[in-house]
């Protein structure tokens, strides 16, 4: 008898997961019927699930969580071969976190903890960009301050070390685990052929990467430095209250910088300033150190993990002071892409606002004469002061009471 | 201590002193007991003590278990602490702080540094309390919200409350338990007045209350950025609803200061012969600032644990535990004072032209900007301490739902 194995996938974000999450979403029953299980009757079930394992709040999202990580750990109990579980926010787990949801998954269970990784001089930038996308107005260079600072004070240090600290990650994740069990993916450099971290992610699945290959459009595209400037300007103006969580979310994160600044692929790109860069360098020789003494199973190379050598003289773009013009371009397409969301709401309005008066004209059809005349008469209580009264009169013999004020 | 104690000895000697109610900051516990023990050696690699922040936790619980001793038997002060040391803050914050054991190299260079738990912000002790706290209340169940008593009311009777939430439902909760129960056609509608900034802490209370997770300033500041008011605080507009139904001359407003003061004008409206006496509203109920901000946090964890229908009942379980509160007033933070005073100028005037009868000095809606302008953290973290022990009372008592 084969014995249950659960692969959990815990980051690090940026390292393809929305990519992977969205293959492994899509392909799921084919995955079932070839034995292995994701089990997500939703996109974000797993994300939901960390959420309820670390008492996480999420802009009201979390109140869709309560309860979701044992009915996921429940399935997974459940199913006799490989289960995968895979969220990039996993990584952020505490020691007794962990131990909850290791034991939640039975004691015949084989468990294996993924984490993939990147080089650090890529993930930094990507990292801020991505605090940049969820409301947070830091300036880049406050933001390297506050993660380079030893001390790793506030909510924005502890947050980048709890998902991007590799081997701190997989010491809270792994530390009751054979290091056999542990894989760490490595994400390959830029310039390496197409489907490779696939490859790779699918090696420790156990799963055939040509058989699970359809294309996907989810995945989380970087902006260059005027749009992350851009969005950094706009955070500032609809902060506090101005736009709700969930029109943030559609507007502008999906809208503006997914599937409209993302595409601007001329732009400046982020990178680190040098002073960075260079401590960057030192601390990647050092996580490459402790991962080689702990024997992990790496699929890859830990060469990965080691920044591309800079280019001879790079031009550092400050995002906090970004060239002018290419910002007031960003914007300029960014107040198109919203012109045309706003017309095309409008027509949805405008469709469904003729609906509804067809509709209300087939029902009064259907109520009859009486009906509007009664209708005449309530509407006239709300100007003249008698037939209110009688209105009150009518309506205490009836029974009914004056709605709430 | 002996020569043979190692650091990692000498933590868990104090983690034993901590569950067993002890109160010594670890601070002290490491300065008697340092030159006994060894260097600590690179390959030293202990078993994992609990993190700093849960360490700290319990040891305040010592200090509040110590200062005020309830029913709470010694054993299940240690099952308690066992709690506390075995789960981590729920939410954002400090990852688990490694304690910060002497001699040893604090450049380590993986991971979060170690820690002196008596360094910890008051705010991780309140994270980790209330996660303890929201553990121990799912545990105890929830206990319904009491409800106002309703009986059919006599249409010479009919009355509306409305204004300030804290003091309406007092009000409310005191004329019901002298038999007049709001509701009826052509009500005589009552609308109390407070000075605006403690009227927007009754709506920011009631708020939090009803299961929203927002921080007063955050409240506040939205608030003032819009211009506008919260429906409950829109005392005009409330007016003048009123108003179009059954006339200005029957929409009074109550310049009052807590449920005492705009009893005995309501009771007149209402037409009892006597004021009856105060009683304690049902929903909301008046909280301190720092009860009010527990409860805000706690519903950030509930919000995540349990389904809706079942944080109200927690919540009122958690009310129910609350210590006395002083009541102490919370002031606007102070860049959104003159946004208060206009606007508490301008209700004045739209109240005074609007024909209302007016009981009380429409003047003194004017913000008084008395007390914090936040909740005081230690405060906070008091309650915590004090709710947890209460709550786990009920499991030796066995009061639990």
């Amino acid at each position: 008898m084969t014995r249950r194995k659960v692969i959990v996938h815990v980051g690090a974000p940026k390292t393809g997961t929305s990519y992977v999450q969205d293959l492994l979403f899509r392909n799921r029953e084919a995955l079932a019927e070839a034995g292995t299980l994701y089990p997500a009757d939703r996109f974000d079930a797993h994300f939901l699930a960390a959420l309820d394992l670390m008492e996480l709040q999420w802009g009201g999202l979390e109140k869709q969580a309560v309860g979701a990580w044992d009915r996921l750990a429940e399935q997974v109990s459940r199913w006799e071969g490989t289960a995968i579980i895979s969220h990039e926010i996993l990584a952020t787990a505490t020691p007794a976190q962990v131990l909850r949801a290791l034991d939640s998954f039975g004691p015949d269970a084989e468990v294996h903890v993924l984490l993939s990784a990147r080089d650090l001089v890529r993930q930094i930038p990507a990292e801020w960009q991505e605090n940049v996308k969820h409301r947070r107005t830091v300036g880049y260079r406050e933001y390297l301050d506050k993660i380079t600072d030893p001390a790793r004070r506030g909510a924005l240090a502890s947050w980048f070390w709890g998902v991007q600290e590799v081997p701190d990650i997989l010491d809270r994740w792994g530390v009751m685990l054979p290091p056999e069990q542990v894989h760490v993916v490595t994400v390959p450099p830029p310039d390496a052929p197409r489907g490779l971290l696939w490859q790779r992610f699918a090696s420790v699945f156990g799963l055939d990467p040509a058989a699970f290959t359809i294309s996907t459009d989810r995945h989380n595209p970087s902006l260059g430095v005027p749009e992350t400037a851009l969005i950094r300007r706009i955070n500032e103006r609809v902060n506090n209250g101005v736009l709700a969580n969930e029109d943030y979310r559609q507007f502008v994160r999906e809208l503006l910088a997914h599937r409209n600044l993302s595409n601007r692929a001329e732009s400046p790109r982020l990178m680190l300033p040098p002073d960075v860069r260079s401590w960057a360098e030192k601390l990647s020789e050092m996580w490459i150190d402790v991962l080689v003494a702990r024997g992990y199973d790496v699929v890859g190379t830990l060469d990965d993990l080691r920044p591309v050598p800079a280019a001879e003289d790079p031009v550092f773009a400050d995002p906090d002071a970004p060239d002018e013009e290419l910002v007031a371009e960003a914007s300029l397409d960014a107040v198109v892409t919203l012109l045309r969301e706003a017309a095309r709401l409008q027509a949805v309005e405008h469709g469904l606002r003729e609906d509804l008066d067809a509709l209300g004209r087939e029902l009064d059809r259907a109520r009859g004469l009486w009906f509007r005349v009664k209708r005449r008469l309530v509407r006239a209580a709300d100007t003249h002061p008698l037939a209110a009264r009688g209105l009150a009169f009518y309506r205490r013999l009836r029974g009914r009471r004056l709605p709430p004020g | 201590m002996t020569s043979a104690a190692t650091p990692h000895s000498v933590a868990v000697a104090w983690v034993e002193h901590l569950r067993a109610g002890g109160t010594t900051s670890w601070a002290d516990w490491v300065r008697d007991t340092t030159d006994a023990v060894r260097p600590v050696a690179a390959s030293d690699r202990p078993g994992r003590l609990p993190g700093a922040g849960q360490l700290e936790l319990v040891r305040r619980l010592g200090l509040e278990y110590a200062e005020s001793p309830g029913r709470l038997p010694r054993g299940s002060f240690t099952a308690l602490a066992d709690r506390a040391l075995g789960r981590s803050g729920p939410g954002r914050g400090l990852p688990d702080l490694p304690l910060a054991l002497p001699g040893a190299d604090l450049t380590s260079s993986v991971g979060a540094p170690p820690t002196d738990p008596g360094s910890l912000p008051v705010d991780e002790l309140i994270r980790h309390g209330v996660g303890l706290l929201a553990d121990l209340l799912v545990d105890a169940g929830p206990v319904p919200w009491p409800s106002v008593r309703r009986r059919r009311v006599l249409a010479r009777h009919a009355f509306h409350l409305a204004g300030a939430p804290v003091t309406t439902s007092g009000v409310r909760a005191s004329l019901a338990a002298a038999g007049r129960v709001e509701g009826g056609w052509s009500p005589e509608v009552v609308l109390f007045a407070e000075p605006l900034d403690e009227h927007l802490a009754q709506v920011w209370s009631t708020r939090v209350q009803h299961g929203v997770p927002v921080r007063w300033e955050t409240f506040a500041g939205r608030w003032a950025r819009r211009d506008a008011l919260p429906p409950s605080a829109d005392l005009p507009a409330i007016a003048s609803f009123w108003a179009a139904k059954v006339g200005a001359a029957r929409v009074h407003v109550v310049v009052s200061d807590g449920v005492e003061a705009a009893l005995p004008w309501a009771a007149r409206v209402v037409g009892t012969r006597r004021p009856p006496r105060p009683a304690l509203g049902v929903d909301p109920i008046p909280l301190s600032p720092a009860a009010t901000d527990l409860l805000r946090q706690l519903n950030r964890v509930l919000n995540v644990r349990v389904v809706e229908a079942a944080r109200a009942g927690l919540v009122r379980r958690a009310i129910d535990l609350l210590p006395g509160g002083d009541g102490t007033a919370l002031a606007l933070p102070p860049r959104h004072r003159d946004w208060t005073e206009r606007r508490a100028e301008r209700v004045a005037r739209e109240l005074g032209a609007g024909g209302y009868p007016v009981h009380g000095d429409l003047a003194r809606i004017a913000p008084r900007h008395a007390g914090a302008a936040a909740p005081r953290r230690p405060d906070v973290l008091t309650l915590v301490l004090a709710t947890c022990l209460r709550t786990a009372e009920l499991e030796t008592t066995g009061a639990g739902g």
